[in-house]
């Protein structure tokens, strides 16, 4: 007989559909959030003040990062390469630097010059250093984990 | 993945019984939800769950979930 525990009273299948739907909860608050910091960011609110979705954010990352790595596990669909992060860092650098200059020439209306639009490629190269970083470490951690993982049980002699 | 459509095996060995889908789900600690997805074949039970509902049919996992020539 299978038994239910006092802290689940679902049985295996349903327990998989509530994992599925917090699973969808999860990346719907994640990118609701990530959009809603992008538009306050747009229309001008300073970093200050959507310091708390932030906050969550930057956690929710972490935890995810830290737990995924942890299992030695990496996307569904992406693999592990140089190449796929170096990919992936692109995309946050121009949203962030698409942004950035719609915040300063469309929204606070600062005359088209070059000299804020070095400042734009420069935030830009900085995000993409950062993400590049980030990811790769990740990779190398995941990597690490996945070898060690792969290592232990019964076929170690 | 064990089943592939619907799982009359299971539904036949219960009749044999005299069991209903609720008696057995009751039996296995189940929802009846749930063994109506496994006979009708939209949820693939884990071989912890496939062992329970065999040992209360007395059938073995071959023939409840074993693959039809």
């Amino acid at each position: 007989m299978m038994r239910k525990t006092s802290k689940n009273n679902l049985d295996e299948m349903q327990d998989s559909r509530l994992l599925k739907i917090e699973e969808t909860g999860l990346w719907l608050a994640f990118w609701g959030l990530t959009a809603a910091m992008l538009i306050q960011f747009v229309i001008g609110t300073t970093l200050k003040e959507i310091a708390g979705e932030a906050a969550v954010l930057v956690i929710l990352s972490v935890y995810i990062a830290f737990t995924t790595v942890k299992n030695g596990l990496w996307t569904r669909s992406w693999s592990p390469t140089k190449r796929t992060n170096m990919l992936c860092s692109f995309v946050p650098a121009a949203i962030l630097g698409g942004i950035h200059g719609v915040r300063r020439f469309l929204i606070l209306g600062e005359p088209f010059s070059f000299k804020p639009l070095w400042g734009i490629l420069i935030v830009m190269a900085a995000v993409y250093a950062l993400c590049f970083a980030l990811l790769e470490l990740l990779r190398v951690l995941y990597r690490k984990r996945r070898d060690q993982l792969e290592e232990t049980g019964d076929e170690r002699e | 993945m064990i089943l592939i459509g619907r799982n009359l095996k299971i539904k036949i060995a219960r009749v044999e019984l005299d069991m209903t889908q609720k008696a057995l789900a009751e039996a296995v600690g189940i929802s009846r939800q749930t063994m109506n997805a496994i006979e009708q074949g939209d949820y693939n039970p884990t071989i912890r769950l496939c062992r329970a509902i065999c040992k209360v049919l007395g059938k073995t996992l071959d023939e409840l979930f074993g693959e039809e020539d």
